[in-house]
């Protein structure tokens, strides 16, 4: 690389080198002279150059007094011994006489606006020093009624400067091509869709429009542009896996908006609706802010002291009756590490017992345990970055655009460049529409496409026989195995056309740069870790692991699932993953624990609900999950609960699950404390408090730290910072981890003992050293099976982008405005069997339970499936949904249920919502 | 132009001869003649060709530019209506030389007549299988589709017809990328104008010194010039670069009906010469640029003697400001401005600012991203060069 000679340009007549990086003359003038050199108003550097607003003008020169030419620098390249000039007479008037221009059609009420003191305008206006014009009675675009249409946005063209920010935004960053820069010349203006009221509009509510737009011209409801703030907090989402990073914009202790800050690595600049505009449940009138005890049916209110003592004479009482096992914890996915680790540490070194799991149970503990069979380690391969280095990309059981906006967001930009796409879902979803192939395979069959896929890849000869010698193990058995595959039995079982796989396992297996993403559509099924392994398999036979753009990689659920795995809440593995029933790993945690470490594998989360079904489990410790909401079969779990003599759970709300308590502890939201989640790509990343705790309620380390001194357990008072010391002494992948370190943008595990992180997993050799081949066949769901004569429909759940999973959280924000139900989708065919039409009320049952849901009929789904989302306590969708479990880890078969659906009545009606339409006029 | 290629069987003719021309030697001859782009940027045609054939793509696009929007420019509807065969086989060989199969030819909506000539010459050509796939039994496969242009004057430029072409709205694009490397859908892609593809055919049969030996290097060749219907033989000529104006003005065209002081020469976007200048120069593309006027694509409006100038002025800022695209902002608000100020004098309400107009001149000149609003300044300071005079009235200078 560095063989190559050195470039130079001139910056203002003194030399400098040009970077790779120095895409324009602009991006090469910042670097060197500083931001503030060249103004500019239509240039994000998000966004790809577009040379609307011509206030970057800069003169250049081919060579030392040769002569000049004005050009934008901001589309400009810089070339080899380029002489820029940054400002001079000429170049100083033209900006002012362009700035001139752009005043004569502005209000400039300053005083008034909300970006007033944030606005760029303003600055590059001040910066040149003009304030007025010399135009005489120019025409302005005056009066545009404000459009307040919206939820969460809004739009003030009166102070649009036609910059065409907000349409890039929306087209290049999050890929939904609302917003349009219509007519021509001086009447130009930005439309929504066609012409219609932003809250009438296909908008996604990501905000990306409203972040970029320099002026107060896009907004919204929270101002979050305003300067009139006391201070910026920056934290991580506690949504999804993701991990963006956030800016809490705080007044008077109070979050005030949320916006993020442009330099980030995970999601550059840009969220989805949930991590930018649905905050305001934190200081909802529902949070619960004092412990309640329940007596006689009843809760009471209680001090802290009173709850930790009811809690401690209880679980004593428990312990010493029947033993450490009579009790168990569920930890949170939505809690920091810190918060995780000192969980499992309380349930495993102060009760002792290792009954301690977490939600990671029901969604990825097949890919955890599934890559760790198959490469060593259970957790993504590549980064999200890599997306930008992938020529292919494989999405099964998975709707980023959804679930994972700004992953998915990203995937799609790509596809619409042009890169190849392969969707495996029994769904048309958004990514789906725009797939080369969409694999529209019926649920839990999975496994036979994936060995079809694989068959083809052998019989067409396009395995990587280098990787596979090199790397791989159980090659020759494995061919035997993937050789015997019948492929048009697969295909018809999976209802799936062979051509289309054949020609998709071919696009995966020559592309450059295969990337394969997957989610709980994988993972949820009764074969949910074979199927795992089978794409570990595609992976390795293609070479598609180790280098830049390729890789393995579950889009992890909720913000920190990857890490509360990580942290031990995991009844077989302790933190960092060491096998607890291991003599060598009990010493280990002996030692940094200070007491015996419990050698006996604790209960899975199914698992304790039998448990205390049988009377053996009696106590019960939850932090943050709303199992009877989540849980499939509810009733089941509703049972469970019923059945024992202490619950106690940590709550921000009063859930559907806290209601069954003993004792309900209130817990506090991320806003309000310190810690690091890990997302999807393994980065740790900072949480910072934004403000203080709700009077009442408590962070939930604190809470768990409290009551381990309590029970007379030596653990320091809880400080988010102290607690990742102790981590990173215990966890061998976090050894170079502090809180400082970690900085804006965080560090991916492993991180060694100098700080050095990691992208990309599996470089040089697995962590099992080779990786393992296996094979499995295809098998029909247990749940199908037994139940398909009298239910022959099949459910499938996911969820939708508005809202989180029981949507505790989204529920109490104006996402509601937008979505308030879950609606059941069906395929044409099985509707007009059923005599069912969109807009109906259907009744949804299987032999667990019932819902009433409201019908769309859509060939979204596939013939014989069924869809919907679970994020309704109305609802309650899990009351329907089965019973069946991954065959190695338990993990729920949401994704695979036997149902039947009926007509109820069409009694729906279409509600008119009344929206507040563009009264205000400036 | 001479007329080797009037009729199907003269095009298979040349046609089966080029296909077994090596690519590289099909190139040279453009090069060799000197051609430029007849269509107003002036770009060599020859390079341009051989740009896109080493750009590296799946797929590559020939398009032809035929949106002709000059005011007094019909030369481009003469050849599509009267030449079509020669315009088509100059598409061909450029996608046989840039390794293209697809061609468009973007035809200005007020041409229905050329848009017949060349659809019938199309499905002529397809059913002889001069064009489709697989053509003359070879392995060059060539198809050409047409659209229809989008009406504003923008839609001309290159990166605007492609996005026009594409869908979207008609919008100037930044540079680079060029179309030879990203041009429609991103693919690799020739924009020539029709005057250029047909000379390029003319040359390629004829051999490139015939051509190159007229004029002189810069300006070589034939140019097709549009005399408007002020002179007493108004039409379309073709006529060796290098000739004197006044030989093209006076003898060609006969003179002039009525008494004029001006012309308008290469569209709306060229210069304005005086009466005076004329006797001056002679046709040829750099003389005029040197002479603070533009040649472009040579058509000539005539402005009359007692035609007031401020009026002209105010013709082309209202040109700009409603064929622009507006993205711009010198362009869409300097256009606007520059159309108020002289709506302004029209009705008596206010005079000419003259600084602020000449500020306002420079900005949109050195400023506007393409040569539509960055180019109207020629004629107008061309007109307060040379007539300033008559305007004198209404001006205040020092604003
Ligand atoms: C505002 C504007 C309008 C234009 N209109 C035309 C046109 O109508 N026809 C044309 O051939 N070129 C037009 N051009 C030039 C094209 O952008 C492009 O340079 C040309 O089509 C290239 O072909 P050539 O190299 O054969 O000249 C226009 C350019 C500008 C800036
Ligand atoms: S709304 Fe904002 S971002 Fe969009 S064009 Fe107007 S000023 Fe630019
Ligand atoms: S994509 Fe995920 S992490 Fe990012 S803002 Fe949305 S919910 Fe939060
Ligand atoms: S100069 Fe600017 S506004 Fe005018 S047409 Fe060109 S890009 Fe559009
Ligand atoms: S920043 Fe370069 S043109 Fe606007």
């Amino acid at each position: 690389m560095s063989s190559e000679k050195r470039k130079i340009a001139y910056i203002d007549g003194k030399p400098y080198e040009i970077g790779a990086n120095h895409t324009s003359i602009l991006k090469f003038v910042k670097s060197y002279v500083g931001e503030k050199k060249v103004p500019t108003l239509c240039d994000d550097p998000n966004l790809a150059p577009y040379g609307a607003c011509r206030v970057c003008s800069v003169e250049v020169a081919l060579e030392k007094d040769g002569p000049t030419r004005m050009v934008a620098s901001c589309h400009t390249p810089v070339a080899e011994n380029q002489h820029i000039f940054t400002s001079n007479e000429a170049i100083t008037n033209l900006r002012k006489n362009i700035v001139e221009l752009v005043l004569t059609d502005h209000p400039m009420e300053c005083d008034s606006c909300e970006v007033n003191n944030n606005c760029e305008l303003q600055t590059v206006a001040n910066d040149l020093g003009i304030s007025d014009h010399r135009y005489n009675s120019p025409k302005q675009h005056k009066g545009i009624p404000r459009d307040t249409s919206h939820d969460y946005m809004r739009m003030n063209l009166d102070n649009c400067i036609n910059c065409g920010r907000c349409v890039r935004a929306c087209d290049e960053i999050q890929g939904s091509f609302v917003l349009t820069m219509s007519g021509r010349g001086f009447e130009s203006k930005i439309t929504t869709d066609n012409d219609m009221m932003f809250g009438d509009s296909s908008c996604v509510s990501c905000g990306a429009c409203a972040h970029t737009c320099p002026t107060d011209a896009i907004s919204d409801v929270f101002m979050s542009k305003s300067a009139d703030v006391d201070e910026k907090v920056r934290t991580t989402c506690s949504y999804c896996g993701v991990g963006c990073n956030l800016e809490a914009s705080i007044k008077d202790n109070k979050v005030v908006a949320i916006d993020t800050p442009k330099e980030t690595e995970v999601n550059a600049g840009h969220t989805c609706i949930k991590g930018r505009y649905a905050f305001s449940f934190y200081d909802h009138p529902d949070r619960l802010k004092t412990p309640l005890i329940k007596r006689n049916g009843k809760f009471e209110e209680a001090s802290w002291d009173e709850a930790y003592d009811f809690i401690k004479k209880e679980m004593n009482r428990i312990t010493k009756d029947n033993g450490p096992d009579a009790f168990a914890g569920i930890s949170s996915a939505r809690c920091t590490n810190e918060e995780n680790y000192v969980f499992q540490k309380m349930i495993r070194a102060a009760v002792g017992t290792n009954s301690v799991d977490c939600c990671a149970r029901i969604c990825h503990s097949p890919t955890a345990w599934g890559m760790q069979q198959t490469f060593g380690t259970g957790a993504a391969t590549n980064s999200t970055e890599d997306i930008y280095h992938a020529d292919c990309f494989i999405v099964i059981g998975a709707n980023p655009t959804n679930a994972h906006p700004v992953t998915g967001a990203k995937i799609k930009q790509q596809v619409m460049k042009g890169k190849k796409l392969i969707v495996l879902d029994p769904i048309t979803t958004e990514l789906a529409k725009l797939a080369d192939y969409h694999i529209k395979l019926r649920p839990g069959t999975n496994v036979a496409v994936l060995n079809m896929m694989l068959h083809y890849i052998i019989k067409s000869k396009l395995y990587n026989v280098d990787f596979v010698r090199d790397r791989t193990e159980g090659f020759d058995n494995f061919i035997k195995e993937i050789e015997r595959q019948d492929v048009d039995h697969l295909a018809k079982v999976a209802g799936v056309d062979k051509q289309l796989v054949k020609e998709a396992a071919i696009a995966y297996a020559t592309a450059k740069n295969s990337m394969e993403f997957h989610g709980l559509g994988v993972t949820e099924q009764e074969q949910g870790s074979k199927t795992v392994m089978l794409i570990a398999d595609l992976a390795m036979i293609t070479g598609n692991i180790g280098r830049k753009g390729v890789g393995v990689n579950p889009l992890r659920g909720q913000n920190n699932v990857q890490g509360a795995a990580d942290m031990g809440c995991q009844p077989h593995q302790g933190a960092g993953y060491y096998e607890v029933a291991d003599e060598k790993n009990q010493k280990f945690y002996t030692e940094k624990y200070g007491v015996t470490h419990p050698t006996k594998p604790g209960l899975k989360i199914p698992e304790m609900f039998e448990a205390a079904i049988d009377k053996e489990l009696k106590g019960l410790w939850i932090i943050g999950e709303d199992i009877v909401q989540t849980d499939p079969n509810s009733a089941h779990v509703v049972e469970a609960m019923n059945s024992l003599e202490l619950l106690v759970v940590q709550e921000i709300f009063m859930s559907e699950t806290a209601k069954l308590a003993t004792v309900v502890l209130p817990g506090t939201t991320f806003l309000e404390k310190d810690g690091t989640f890990t997302n999807t790509e393994r980065r740790i990343q900072r949480v910072n408090r934004a403000v203080p705790p709700l009077p009442g309620t408590k962070p939930d380390g604190v809470i768990v730290t409290d009551m381990m001194q309590k029970l007379g357990f030596d653990q320091p008072t809880y400080d988010a910072e102290q607690m990742l010391k102790e981590i990173a002494d215990v966890v061998p992948f976090f050894k170079g981890v502090t809180r400082e370190r970690l900085g804006k943008l965080g560090l991916q595990w492993p991180v060694q003992e100098d700080g050095t992180d990691t992208q990309i997993l599996h470089t040089e050799s697995f962590k099992l050293g080779r990786g393992r081949l296996k094979n499995f066949d295809w098998k029909e769901s247990t749940e199908i099976e037994t139940n398909k004569e009298e239910y022959p429909l099949i459910l499938t759940t996911s969820r939708i982008l508005q809202h989180y999973n029981a949507a505790t959280m989204t529920r109490r924000t104006k996402n509601i405005n937008i979505v308030d139900e879950d609606v059941l989708l069906i395929h044409p065919k099985d509707a007009a069997h059923r005599d069912i039409n969109t807009g109906d009320i259907g009744r949804l049952y299987s032999g667990r339970g019932e819902v009433a849901l409201k019908v769309e009929v859509t060939d979204k789904v596939k013939e014989g499936i069924v869809f919907t989302t679970f994020h309704f306590p109305e609802h309650m969708v899990n009351m329907v949904t089965g019973h069946g479990k991954d065959e190695e880890t338990m993990c729920a078969e949401y994704k695979v249920s036997s149902v039947e659906v009926q007509k109820i009545s069409n009694q729906f009606k279409t509600e008119v919502k009344p929206k507040e339409n563009q009264a205000e006029v400036s | 132009m001479d007329d080797k290629l009037s009729s199907p069987n003269q095009f298979k003719e040349q046609l089966n001869k080029f296909l077994k021309t090596d690519k590289q030697e099909i190139i040279k001859s453009l090069l060799d003649s000197n051609l430029t782009g007849r269509g107003g940027a002036g770009f060599p045609t020859g390079m341009k060709w051989d740009f896109c054939s080493k750009a590296k793509g799946d797929k590559k696009y020939v398009i032809c530019n035929a949106d002709e929007g000059d005011s007094g420019a019909f030369s481009d509807r003469y050849l599509l209506e009267d030449q079509p065969l020669k315009v088509i086989f100059g598409m061909i060989l450029c996608g046989m030389v840039i390794g293209s199969d697809e061609g468009v030819l973007y035809i200005r909506g007020e041409y229905p007549k050329s848009i017949e000539a060349i659809n019938g010459s199309i499905n002529e050509l397809k059913k002889l299988n001069l064009l489709g796939d697989n053509i003359l039994g070879t392995d060059f496969s060539f198809d050409l589709g047409i659209c229809i242009g989008q009406g504003a004057y923008i839609c001309g430029e290159e990166t605007a017809l492609i996005a026009s072409i594409e869908g979207r709205r008609a919008e100037v694009d930044v540079r680079p990328p060029f179309p030879v490397t990203e041009g429609l859908y991103k693919k690799p892609t020739v924009v020539n104008n029709v005057e250029t593809l047909a000379a390029a055919t003319g040359i390629l049969i004829n051999g490139p010194e015939k051509f190159a030996a007229i004029g002189n290097k810069k300006s070589a060749g034939t140019k097709l010039v549009c005399l408007d219907s002020f002179f007493n033989n108004p039409g379309v000529y073709e006529i060796d670069m290098g000739t004197p104006m006044k030989k093209i003005f006076n003898e060609i065209g006969g003179g002039y009906k009525e008494p004029v002081k001006a012309f308008q020469v290469g569209g709306p976007l060229g210069g304005v010469v005086p009466l005076s200048e004329i006797d001056n120069l002679n046709l040829d593309f750099q003389e005029f640029t040197a002479k603070g006027f533009m040649l472009g694509h040579a058509s000539i409006v005539s402005i009359p003697k007692d035609f007031p100038m401020s009026e002209y002025i105010h013709h082309l800022f209202e040109f700009s400001a409603e064929e622009s695209c507006g993205k711009c902002f010198p362009g869409r608000l300097g256009s606007y401005r520059g159309k108020e100020m002289f709506d302004q004098v029209k009705n008596k309400t206010a005079k000419i600012p003259l600084k602020l107009l000449n500020e306002l001149l420079v900005t949109m000149q050195k400023g506007c991203l393409c040569a539509l609003c960055g180019a109207i300044p020629t004629p107008i300071m061309n007109i307060l060069k040379y007539f300033g005079d008559e305007m004198k009235n209404d001006m205040v200078k020092d604003n």
